[in-house]
């Protein structure tokens, strides 16, 4: 294994759960709240039998005083199925050791499925550059962790391009696999200039996934350190730049800085969370504070607002 | 504007660093990864034009760096700019060539302080603001006017190197009056006086008319030397017998007691070899030695060297005498009255023997004057050179006919009136004076004495000592010969004084004693009676004492001899003409012996002459300073030259041209700059921001 998650986390990351603000839609019973009603102490309501049904659920008293069967719905506690989207473009092989892009990004996931696997929810990944290259559908062994840390570990691509817009398209290709409402965590520089790559992201936040983003950023690339004329290369085939970061280092920023708000108001306004890290940042950290900021958010809004 | 070190503009060559660096930085740029290079393309598109601007703006300060750090190094200099400004000024240049501006500033290569002077001069007067006018003015006695005052300063180079050093006092004083009097005439306005002294005088300096700027030209410390003040050379009574000398030696500015070596040389042979060597020690300062010594057969002169280390002044080091006897020059004083009138002429003339003249002076009375005279004259075989009579008193027939012979021989006559004169006593007298005596009359209540041009004759420029006489009643003397100056009148309308040069003859209009006037008691009694007596003597009588450049030293000549031929103790052979008062020596500057050849009517004579420092010249410590009433004075300054250095402008510029360059490459760097500018938020408000 790749051992992308340290042991030492275990213990920080034990003292809180996964937790959504949304109500997910799981097939088997876990920690969360389902739109399914299922095996829990919780009434919901009566309906008729239909063969099939689980004679379980027969309501045998309310059946005796109607004329049919009838079923007692319960609340039922359903397995978050969590969707793991790792960037795997050109971009993210940016930065060294611990701080390179790819690798903090798939850390960061990491950490998420392994918090979700303990939970007993099923976890999938999907990774991606300029289409979809590696997708394991939602399971919540062990053996399937392992799969998936072994795909988040895979480098990224040399020349690939970072397109966000294949995730739209993912809605209609990955129907099968992604019917169930769950929670997407996408882990990305979100380098795609096209102003329109988002759209497609909307029929998920639309379809009833909670989706957080994770932007995933070299300190460098915010604030373009350095003296002196340089040739700027990049790592999706863009042409050269000359520059002296002195010179540039202000105009670029202000074009760094339009960007990510762009992009941030697209992802608040289709309801999406979008936290911005640094890879010199600690993932547990970040993990964490997201976590307990999304616990407070349920506490507050009983999970049923948006974040914005 | 001028250039010091030229070589190094070649520095400026390295204009090529930056151009080359300019060009080359676009072609081999290091590689840097960013995977937001596309915002970096969008940033410069719009900074792009900005970028080019500022580009050649730092290729524009790098080249300005290295040029005007170039222009530093070559050492520009402005010429006299901040020394007399842009405006064209009067300058007179004195320059002290006393004897103590001989001493070495720089032993290596035998530079002088006169040396110094000169050098600094030469600058200034190059750097002077067009239209300016120079005069040149030495002021080691007698002061002379090297250049008279004139626009053409390209003259003024010349001048300043034709003064040589030489054995003279200092005469600053004297050489400041005669700027001033250079300057009085000019059409300039600004007029100043710039001395380039040692400041190794005592000299009062009286309060000048111009701006005096004193402009000390040897370093700050002491400056040891040591000197021989006096010799006294006695010759032996026997052939077998040494000769005797005295010699008296200072020194000065040295810490501790000082070691020296004497040696006397043979000066006339070629080998110079050395009849006497001694080491001696200088105690407090100075030493008297007693030495006998028995020189070569035939030697006539010889030269006395004492050397001690760290010595500054060698002209003061050595001293050649002549081995002959020296004359002495006997003066009579004949007493007319009872009263005792010619005491103080007598304590004078002695007081004045042994620094530059001998007197041998005789006292007799007037009824005794027959058989004195004649008596002397079977001794001596000559009469007394200078007869002074004091008091008029009636020659008797005896007393007629042997003063008589004794002026037909060449004696000098001075007579001195005195108030109880019978008036045929006073015609008696009037036969052999060159002005009668008319009257005795009572004096103005404030006189003052006036001095007329043949004054130098007798007196030094500046003041006389004479300024503040008093008189009660003088003689009106009516001049009878033609060729009778007067030096002095009294209120500027009688004869104080009348002199005939030819005849060797004078009268005062009041008497030695103090019955008339305070005469005998005013300061310049004493120079005025030397050097009258000098004057009155026959003109073969030469000073036996060594003498300086500047002392009064005339020597009188009859009016048969048209020229003198003057060796100096080089060997430069020249003549002289002497004039209505004698031959003129007071400018004799070289040390040595001088020989004087003339001829009278009799037969050819020769006299011998020894010109030394003066022994005030060997305390080479500055203590000259200017009156403080002086219109304008500045301290002492080592500025050697009056330029303007303006390598410090220069790479101030150049400094601040790197700042400007360091300015505009890392003011995107650093967020001060931009808060500063009040430029939009710098990076690490982004970078907080974006993060949250």
């Amino acid at each position: 294994m790749v051992g992308l998650v340290q042991q030492e986390w275990s213990e920080r990351l034990s003292a809180i759960r996964l937790d959504i603000r949304k109500i997910v839609e799981g097939i088997r019973t876990g920690l969360h709240r389902s739109f399914r009603r299922g095996a829990s102490a919780v009434f919901v309501d009566h309906r008729d039998y239909t063969p099939g049904d689980d004679p379980r659920l027969i309501d045998w008293r309310a059946s005796a005083r109607k004329e049919g069967l009838v079923i007692k719905r319960l609340e039922q506690e359903s397995e978050l199925e969590l969707h793991l989207w790792l960037d795997a473009s050109a971009s993210m092989a940016f930065g060294e050791g611990a701080q390179e892009k790819a690798r903090f990004a798939a850390t960061l996931l990491a950490v998420f499925a392994t918090l979700a696997q303990s939970q007993g929810d099923a976890v999938a990944l999907t990774r991606f550059d300029e289409g979809v290259l590696e997708e394991l559908p939602p399971r919540s062994s062990l053996s399937h962790l392992r799969l998936i840390e072994e795909n988040l570990a895979k480098p990224p691509a040399r020349g690939a391009r970072t397109r966000l817009s294949v995730l739209g398209s993912k809605v209609n290709t990955s129907k099968r696999t992604t019917k169930r409402r769950g929670l997407i965590i996408l882990a990305s520089d979100l380098l795609d200039l096209d102003p329109h790559a988002l759209d497609g992201l909307k029929a998920w936040t639309k379809g009833g996934f909670e989706f957080w983003v994770f932007q995933i950023l070299h300190r460098e690339e915010i604030e373009l350190p350095g003296n002196g004329p340089f040739r700027f290369e990049g790592l999706e085939g863009e042409p050269p730049v000359e520059a002296d970061p002195a010179e540039i280092r202000s105009a670029y920023q202000r074009e760094l800085q339009a960007h990510l708000e762009r992009q941030r108001n697209q992802l608040v306004e289709m309801g999406a969370f979008l936290r911005l890290v640094c890879t010199d940042e600690n993932i547990v950290d970040i993990v964490l504070q997201h976590l307990f900021f999304v616990k407070g958010a349920l506490a507050r809004f009983g999970g049923h607002r948006r974040w914005a | 504007m001028g250039i010091a070190s030229p070589l190094a503009l070649l520095a400026a060559l390295l204009i090529a660093l930056p151009i080359a660096a300019h060009i080359l930085r676009r072609r081999d740029l290091p590689s840097r990864i960013l995977p937001t290079v596309a915002f970096l393309e969008r940033a410069i598109t719009h900074k792009r034009r900005r970028i080019r601007l500022v580009d050649i703006l730092i290729l524009i300060l790098r080249m300005g760096v290295v040029i005007l750090a170039a222009i530093g190094m070559a050492e520009p200099f402005m010429v006299g700019a901040s020394r007399y400004g842009e405006e064209a000024l009067a300058l007179a240049i004195v320059i002290d060539d006393s004897a103590s501006m001989a001493q070495l500033i720089d032993f290596s290569q035998k530079r002088s302080a006169l040396d110094e002077a000169v050098a600094r001069a030469i600058k200034i007067i190059e750097s002077l603001p067009q239209g300016s006018e120079i005069a040149i003015v030495a002021a080691g006695a007698p002061p002379r006017l090297i250049l008279p005052r004139t626009k053409d300063i390209k003259l003024g180079k010349g001048a300043l190197l034709s003064i040589q050093p030489g054995a003279r006092r200092n005469a600053i004083g004297a050489a400041i009056k005669m700027a001033e009097r250079q300057l009085g005439g000019a059409s300039l306005s600004e007029r100043r006086i710039l001395l380039l002294s040692d400041q190794s005088s005592d000299e009062s300096i009286p309060t000048p008319s111009f701006p005096v700027e004193l402009e000390k030209v040897i370093g700050s410390g002491y400056s040891p030397n040591i000197g021989i003040v006096e010799t006294q050379l006695v010759s032996p009574d026997s052939p077998n017998s040494p000769w005797l000398m005295t010699l008296d030696v200072r020194g000065s500015g040295f810490s501790s007691q000082v070691k020296a070596s004497l040696r006397i040389l043979s000066e006339d042979l070629p080998s110079h070899p050395t009849i006497l060597e001694k080491e001696f020690t200088l105690l407090d300062g100075s030493s008297s030695l007693h030495l006998s010594f028995h020189p070569p057969k035939g030697i006539r002169k010889i030269a006395i060297n004492i050397e001690t280390p760290e010595d500054r002044l060698p002209m003061d080091n050595r001293r050649v005498l002549p081995l002959e006897a020296s004359p002495q020059l006997s003066v009579l004083f004949v007493e007319g009255s009872t009263r005792r009138s010619a005491r103080f002429a007598i304590r004078a003339l002695e007081a004045a023997s042994g620094s530059a003249h001998t007197f041998l002076p005789l006292l007799v009375d007037a009824d005794r004057l027959p058989s004195f005279l004649a008596d002397y004259r079977s001794r001596e075989n000559s009469f007394p050179q200078v007869i002074v009579v004091s008091g008029f008193f009636a020659p008797s027939p005896e007393s007629i006919s042997v003063l008589e012979q004794a002026l037909e021989e060449g004696s000098g006559l001075l007579v001195a009136p005195e108030a109880s004169a019978s008036r045929d006593a006073v015609e008696a007298w009037a036969r052999w004076l060159p002005a009668r005596p008319v009257a005795l009359l009572p004096a103005p209540s404030h006189p003052s004495l006036t001095l007329e041009p043949t004054s130098h004759l007798f007196f030094r420029s500046g003041p006389t000592g004479l300024e503040g006489i008093r008189i009660s009643s003088y003689f009106e003397l009516v001049p009878l010969s033609d060729s009778a100056l007067i030096p002095l009148r009294i209120d500027g309308d009688h004869p104080f004084l009348v002199f005939d040069p030819s005849s060797r003859r004078a009268v005062l209009s009041v008497g030695l004693d103090d019955r008339l006037s305070d005469f005998p008691i005013q300061p310049g009694f004493l120079p005025l009676l030397v050097n009258l007596v000098l004057k009155l003597a026959p003109p073969e009588v030469l000073p036996a004492h060594p003498i300086s450049s500047g002392d009064l030293i005339t020597l009188p000549l009859p009016a048969t001899v048209k020229n003198v031929e003057i060796q100096t103790p080089s060997g430069l052979v020249f003549e002289r003409n002497p004039g209505p008062s004698g031959l003129d020596l007071s400018d004799l500057a070289e040390p040595g012996i001088y020989e004087l050849r003339f001829a009278d009517s009799k037969k050819k004579r020769i006299g011998r002459l020894v010109v030394v420092p003066p022994p005030e010249e060997i305390d080479l410590s500055p203590r000259l300073s200017l009156p403080r009433s002086a219109p304008t004075t500045s301290k002492a300054s080592n500025q050697s030259t009056t330029s303007l250095p303006l390598s410090p402008l220069f790479f101030f510029l150049s400094g601040l041209f790197a700042i400007a360059e360091g300015w505009l490459r890392l003011r995107d760097a650093f967020p001060l700059f931009q808060k500063m500018l009040r430029r939009r938020p710098h990076a690490k408000s982004i970078t907080s921001k974006v993060l949250g």
